[in-house]
């Protein structure tokens, strides 16, 4: 009977255009997904887009989604009787309830399965669509959707209809079932984001009902080998997360099923009780009483402002008495709770609440889940008539249209605005609950609620016009969400112009620093633009209303131009004339005064670039050896008039003829940072001594100068330039972020000419590589090949040079570049400072402006200086501790400091990154000003990244690696080793959770590695490998060789490299000095960590503790070690290991909370080899715990199985 | 005056709800009669404005109602025949919703018009609860509080009295009266003894043509000495049906009584009856039936 009653709900619902529709839907939306090369979920490098591992991933995703397909198809499948009036007629059959419910619901079930059948069906279709790059697609393996749609899918599918199902069964309300599984996914995308936090992975691992956050877990250290080729495994947390989420299911079933037996005897919804019927009055009524009454306004054809605000008034009653909207209110406050109050931290810092964060915070978490309230509302007020069956009466009365439109656009905004002042509300608590009391509440109104309102409602115009359209409340609201989507997508293929993405701006990046910037002023074209496009769309609106008993779409079109007469025409004629105006000076702007550049335009540009010019790039130079430069500064424009000169000179032993010159040009690319911007500079003036014009490359900006008669060994010549980087107007985005009012932070290669290519254009990806038809790679000389040493990697056109800057920019600025100042003078409102090196540096200064207040110390002869906005006082102190532990330690272990001052200088949060220039470190308002470094519990990354950017001071700025593989370890490898040492010195306990989280972000970034992992010896630009292996490697090293050792070998390499000019060191020379430090049984360790991928593999199998005789206690520890090697896609082999490891035996658990220095019992080091073996280690007190490589200095994929828990005592033998 | 001329309406799919209905309906209360789906809903709400009909005209006085459908919802009180409420609002703030539709500007000229509807309706002591949880007949009483909002001189009221007791419709009905005196009401309904109770004038439509029209006494009246009557048993109804051109049946008691329609006496157990309003309906529906 079961199965009987669910074939009929099959063949009913395979039927109904909803199954087909949503099918098409999910099939449309995932092969979107994955034909797209900008969308990739899961796959790049080497990893396919069919790979086993993104298919489940994929679809697994889309299993969120799927929410929607379960309360569609799976919830309403028994409530649906009870709307129809049908159900007392099935009750009273003789099917059984329990056929009738599970048969229903194994129906709706199927069918729930049968739709997200388009899902594997769609990634299968689309990973194999002609015309796709051949690269990122793997042989078709039928196992692989099998597994995903069986295995990781359908358990979902089943839980998901099992929840509605019993939701809508037992609440009777489908609109509970909407809410519920509207409220499910945002909880779940949102709460997502805070929860993917490694503190909270474990228990995630749990909770996570779509199985996403065991599944991440278990794949975490994935290579890209195991990610194109294993299935991924039913075990450990996914297979735990599985049963407890199918246990869930059946009790949800279980519960269904209780609630509806007892639910039959019932029948149907009690319904509350009548209001008492009055009892009869004696006194009789006449009809001349109704007589007596005023007559209404009825000559006026319009109603005046009073009754609007009360009409308004009584619609946005509706919506705030509405219980649903408390509950989505709530958790869309909630929400942005959660997000206030981790405002700005990552996973290692947090950031002290300041109001730009807050608002940061606000516009990023609560957006979208008002935007879905206020169409929502929009849905719900334009139907209200409707639905509740008042729209007959209510349209017969004489109210003009407008009386229906407009009080409902107004219910809306006061609707937004509660939820604005809440918002606010929530971030002002946060603000004093975590301490901090400095309250701008004027940015919060500018920076803050106005803007939202407003963009806020221009949605809720826009689903008011949907909802004129489509015939259908949910209807509506699914359209005003795709669009919503389909423009989230738009900006992701390149199609980002905000004239055609609704309700878009140029975008408004806050800083404490810098405020809104000029950038408010330039997004408020748009909004002008967007409020008159919003402005017809309510014309429209108005126009196309429903009024009477039955009103087709058709109808209405027809209606609409006699009703668009008068007032309304009017006020939409002038909205269009504002729209067709605002937009016309906008695209003036964006397409005229500045050239129209997105990341698509660059990177085809780039491929241009590299086309034509990267031939040169083993064309010989003449090398600058002094530099000049003469900046005006004229932020308030903006605009910087850049003069210089270079003085080259022919270093080599051959005369040579030419003289390449290239300069920046508007460019976006995407890097490790986020996405990166070059601004133009044009350049009016460029004169090259003794040479003429020979080729022009006029857009790619290159030119050829040839020498009039060759430039001889020795012989210098001028070049002369002006520059001038200036923004015109305003951008689409992009706006000039670099020049601005205070916090001005420019570099010279944003502002100075360069010469021969320049290689920093290249593109990486090699999927868009492809497709611009270059070579699958461009990569740096190999290791070996010599030719690469003739330069360094910061630039191909300069060893060290002298330079001499001077800066000119408004009174009230602080002026710093590279170099000594030695002169400073104001004159008309204007400051001019003069800085002048006294040894050769780099040729890449940075020069910054600002309004700074100065932190000041000294350390022996140097003088500390830290640069900071007058607000930000909170971490002067601890960068300048770690400016001098940090000078300590380096001076001391690796060569003196090159200069007699060291400057930290603070710049506006629109990047975020720190960065050391010659005696200088440019560093973020958001990468440490405001980081609140005060738990003990937590790495302190001020002193970190502080002591890290000093590092470069050596390694990078006096010793510098060639421009080959390898290029960063000298630098990038050496200044994390330099950092991890001054941090071991001022706080040891710190290093331990640094090297793990360190492990942990190489081991997850391994997968991802656009290039396919190399070596150390050979890093390119993979962070993962020169920063976080990096000092993985030196740590490691420095525990088994010993701190003075790898010293010994730095130091050398300053001895031999440093100031020097080609050829320049590689990675191979401070190999080569390391190995001569080392033993001979530590030289395979170097090759090792160095020179191959290697994987360990160590483990505790087992502990058994026995009391002694005399009280001391033996503990046998069984361990099994291998050690692989893997290749660029991180396919393993074995390798036969032999090392010496950590044994450790503790009182407390490493890594916990109460373990301490006392917990250690004993450690020391073990040889170990591959394979199963047993260390007795005697120690005085009782082990709890014993570990192998407790501290995890090793690469182990699997870093929690080093420490084991030690079993019960044995009788002593 | 009410004037209804040629009135057609085809719905898109095909079905031809009135067809040339011809009306005039002068002040007072005037009974539209007629069965389900015979197109009484479709021309009531034409007449509201809530439908444009394919063809014809409807004037109110001098105004053209479907060129300028606004003049007459200034002076319209509709009460539909089906109609829900809004939840969490009370009757009080409903009414107060609809003064300011129907365009009462000012809040104290409101204030009087809702508390005076409210007293008049009988909901004063409720005024407070939510709509929603009223019951049929209190609803009722709102509905045609709300259809009263603004003085209508044009009153459409459609069923109203469906599925309300025998006293909650009495008291409804004699609130309607009550306006009558100056105003066009008209009561759509297929309940014959209401028209024959309240209404001054009635027609009657059936398939969307208006079939018959005048006084309830005049019609009536046509009838005078042609109903005849007869106690049978239901087995015998169908011999009788073939035999004579019968209108009507009821049971009675358990047997069935039937009304015929002939000019003569049909003997063989008939005797006279002096007819009703419901004769007239029920040998109107017959005979357009018979044509059809």
């Amino acid at each position: 009977m079961l199965a009987k009653v669910a074939r009929f709900e099959l063949r009913y619902q395979l039927t109904s255009p909803i199954f087909w529709i949503t099918a098409l839907v999910f099939f449309l939306l995932t092969i979107t997904i994955v034909m797209s090369d900008s969308i990739r979920i899961g796959w790049g490098g080497y990893v396919t887009r069919n790979s086993p591992f993104t298919t489940a991933l994929m679809a697994m995703i889309m299993t969120t989604f799927a929410v929607f397909i379960s309360t569609a198809v799976v919830s309403n499948t028994v409530l649906r009787d009870d709307e129809t009036g049908f159900g007392p007629i099935i009750r009273t059959t003789r099917l059984s309830q329990f056929s009738y419910l599970f048969g229903r619901f194994t129906g709706g079930f199927l069918v729930s399965c049968l739709v997200f059948l388009s899902v594997p069906l769609a990634l299968a279709i689309g990973a194999f669509w002609p015309g796709n790059d051949p690269a990122t697609v793997s042989a078709f393996r039928l196992d692989t959707y099998l597994y995903a749609y069986l295995v990781m899918c359908v358990p979902t599918l089943f839980l998901l209809g099992a929840a509605f199902f019993a939701v809508a069964t037992i609440s009777r309300s489908m609109i509970t079932a909407y809410v519920v599984a509207l409220i499910v996914l945002m909880m779940y995308f949102l709460s997502a984001a805070y929860l993917a936090r490694a503190e909270f992975r474990d228990i995630m691992s749990w909770l996570d009902p779509f199985a996403l956050a065991p599944f991440r877990h278990a794949t975490e250290h994935w290579s890209p080998n195991d990610r194109n080729t294993v299935l991924p495994p039913l075990l450990g947390p996914v297979l735990k997360n599985r049963l407890l989420w199918l246990t869930v299911a059946f009790a949800l079933l279980a519960w269904t099923w209780r609630s509806f037996r007892q639910d039959k005897v019932a029948g149907t919804k009690a319904s509350k009780p009548k209001a008492a019927e009055p009892a009869e009055t004696a006194k009789a009524h006449s009809g001349s009483v109704v007589a007596s009454l005023p007559r209404p306004a009825t000559d006026s054809r319009s109603l005046g402002w009073g009754p609007l605000l009360t009409l308004a008034r009584f619609d946005a009653l509706s919506v705030l008495r509405s219980p649903a909207f408390f509950v989505l209110v709530g958790i869309a406050f909630f929400n942005a709770i959660v997000g206030l109050w981790y405002a700005g931290d990552d996973s290692v810092t947090i950031a002290r609440p300041v109001t730009r964060l807050m608002i940061n915070v606000l516009n990023e978490q609560f957006s979208l889940f008002p935007l879905i309230i206020a169409a929502y509302y929009a849905g719900e007020l334009v139907w209200r008539d409707r639905e509740r069956r008042v729209h007959e009466f209510i349209d017969a009365t004489p109210a003009a249209d407008w009386a229906f439109v407009v009080p409902k656009i107004i219910a809306i905004v006061i609707v937004l605005f509660t939820m604005d002042i809440i918002s606010v509300a929530g971030a002002l608590s946060v603000q004093v609950l975590r301490g901090y009391t400095t309250f701008e509440f004027g940015h919060y109104v500018w920076w803050y609620m106005v803007p939202w309102l407003l963009s806020m409602l221009l949605y809720a115009v826009l689903a008011v016009f949907i909802q004129m359209l489509v015939p259908n409340k949910y209807g509506g609201l699914l359209v005003t969400l795709l669009i919503l989507a389909v423009q989230l997508a738009f900006p992701r293929f390149g199609w980002e112009n905000h004239l055609y993405l609704y309700g878009s701006t140029s975008p408004i990046p806050l800083t404490d620093m810098n405020g809104q910037g000029p950038f408010a002023g330039y997004a408020a074209w748009y909004r002008l633009y967007w409020s008159a496009a919003a402005a017809i769309l309510a014309v429209l609106a108005y126009g196309l209303w429903r009024r009477g008993a039955s009103a087709p779409l058709k109808g209405r079109l027809q209606r609409l131009p006699p009703r668009l007469k008068g007032t309304a025409g009017l006020i939409g004629a002038a909205a269009a004339v504002v729209m067709v105006v605002v937009g016309g000076y906008i695209t003036y702007n964006t397409h005229v005064l500045n050239e129209w550049r997105t990341l698509i335009t660059s990177q085809e540009w780039a491929a241009r670039y590299e086309k034509e010019l990267f031939q040169y790039r083993t064309l010989v130079q003449p090398h600058i050896t002094d530099v000049k430069l003469d900046l005006d500064i004229r932020a308030d424009l903006p605009k910087v008039v850049v003069r210089g000169e270079y003085m080259v000179e022919n270093k080599t032993q051959e005369p040579l003829k030419e003289v390449h010159v290239t300069w920046p040009r508007q460019f976006e690319s995407k890097s490790f940072l986020g996405n990166l911007v070059l601004a133009e500079l044009k350049l009016p003036v460029l004169d090259v001594q003794g040479a003429h014009l020979t080729r022009e490359f006029p857009d790619l900006n290159y030119r050829i100068y040839t020498f009039d008669s060759p430039l001889q060994p020795g012989q210098r010549a001028k070049i002369v330039f002006e520059g001038v980087r200036e923004q015109h107007g305003f951008r689409n985005t992009n706006n000039e972020m670099r020049v601005v009012e205070n916090g001005t932070f420019l570099d010279n290669f944003q502002i100075a000419p360069v010469l021969g290519p320049n290689h920093f254009l290249a593109l990486d990806d090699r999927t868009v590589r492809r497709k611009y038809g270059l070579p699958d790679e461009l990569r740096p000389p190999k290791l070996g090949d010599d030719s690469g040493r003739a330069y360094h990697y910061f630039r191909h056109d300069s060893d060290w040079v002298n330079a001499e800057i001077t800066v000119t920019a408004a009174a009230d600025q602080v002026l710093v570049a590279p170099g000594y100042k030695i002169d400073e003078k104001v004159a008309n409102g204007r400051k001019t400072a003069h800085f002048k090196t006294e040894a050769p540096i780099h040729n890449f200064f940075s020069i910054q402006a600002a309004r700074y207040a100065v932190g000041e110390d000294q350390w022996n002869d140097v003088k500390l200086d830290v640069y900071y906005h007058p607000a930000h006082p909170y971490n002067v102190k601890r960068m300048l501790n770690s400016m001098k532990a940090s000078l300590d330690y380096y001076s001391k272990n690796f060569s003196p400091y090159q200069f007699r001052q060291l400057r930290i200088i603070e710049f506006p949060s629109y990047m975020n990154f720190a960065q050391a220039f010659p005696g200088t470190i440019p560093y973020s308002e958001a990468a440490g000003f405001i980081t609140d470094a005060d738990d003990p519990n937590r790495i302190d990354f001020i002193t970190y990244v502080t002591a890290h950017e000093i590092g470069h001071q050596w390694w990078a700025h006096q010793v510098i690696g060639a421009d080959m593989q390898g290029q960063t370890v000298l630098s990038e490898t050496l200044a994390q080793y330099s950092a991890i040492m001054v941090m071991e010195h001022m706080n040891p306990s710190q290093i331990r959770k640094f090297l793990k989280s360190s492990l942990d972000s190489y081991l997850r970034n391994r997968a991802t590695d656009i290039l396919g992992e190399v070596p150390l010896e050979e890093v390119e630009g993979q962070a993962h490998i020169r920063y976080q292996k990096g000092g993985l490697v030196m740590y490691l090293l420095k525990d088994q060789m010993g701190e003075d050792a790898v010293n010994r070998a730095l130091r050398a390499m300053v001895t031999d490299y440093g100031f020097k000019g080609p050829p320049y060191p590689t990675s191979r020379d401070l190999i080569e000095r390391l190995r001569a430090q080392a033993s001979p049984e530590q030289q395979d360790l170097i090759t090792d960590l160095f020179q191959k991928i290697t994987v360990y593999d160590l483990k505790t199998t087992g502990a058994r503790k026995t009391r002694l005789a005399d009280g001391k206690w033996n503990v046998a520890i069984d361990v099994e070690a291998h050690k692989r090697y893997a290749d660029a896609k991180g396919a393993e082999t074995e390798a036969p290991l032999d090392g010496s490891f950590d044994i450790g035996v503790f009182s407390a658990e490493p890594g916990k909370k109460d373990f301490t220095e006392d917990s250690v019992l004993s450690l020391q080091k073990q040889r170990v080899r591959t394979g199963k073996q047993t260390f007795n280690v005697v120690v005085d007190h009782e082990p709890k715990f014993v570990g192998f490589d407790p501290y995890n200095k090793y690469v182990d994929r699997d870093s929690e199985d080093n420490v084991l828990k030690v079993e019960a005592a044995e009788a002593a033998t | 005056m009410l004037k209804i001329e040629n009135l057609s309406h085809t719905y898109p799919n095909g079905t031809r709800a009135l067809d040339s209905v011809n009306l005039e309906v002068p002040p007072g209360m005037f009974g539209l009669l007629g069965p389900n789906g015979a197109g009484k809903s479709t021309l009531m709400r034409s007449v509201a404005t809530l439908q444009v009909p394919t063809t014809g005209a409807i004037r109110f006085d001098d105004i053209d109602v479907l060129a300028d459908p606004e003049a007459l919802r200034r002076t319209l009180g509709y009460l539909p025949q089906d109609f829900g409420v809004y939840p969490r609002v009370s009757a009080y703030e409903m009414l107060d919703h609809i003064a300011v539709l129907k365009g009462y500007d000012s809040r104290g000229e409101r204030k009087t018009v809702v508390e005076t509807l409210l007293n008049q309706v009988n909901l004063w002591p409720v005024r407070n609860k939510a709509l929603a949880g009223f019951s049929g007949g209190m609803r009722q009483r709102f509905g045609i509080a709300q259809a009263l909002v603004g003085q209508p001189r044009l009153v459409i009221v459609d069923e109203p009295t469906a599925g309300l007791d025998p006293e909650e419709s009495n008291r409804f009905l004699n609130l309607l009266s009550e306006i009558a005196e100056s105003t066009v009401v008209i009561l759509s309904t297929h309940i014959v003894q209401d028209v024959t109770n309240v209404c001054h004038r009635t027609a009657m439509i059936v398939g969307g043509k208006v079939v018959r029209a005048g006084t309830p006494r005049e019609l009536i009246g046509e009838l005078h000495g042609r109903i005849w009557e007869k106690l049978i048993d239901k087995k015998e109804l169908e011999a009788h049906r073939a035999s004579h051109n019968v209108i009507a049946t009821r049971l009675y008691g358990g047997r069935t009584v039937i009304h015929v329609l002939a000019d003569a006496n049909p003997g063989n157990g008939f005797a006279p009856v002096e007819g009703n309003l419901e004769d007239v309906y029920f040998s109107t529906l017959s005979s357009v039936r018979r044509a059809a």
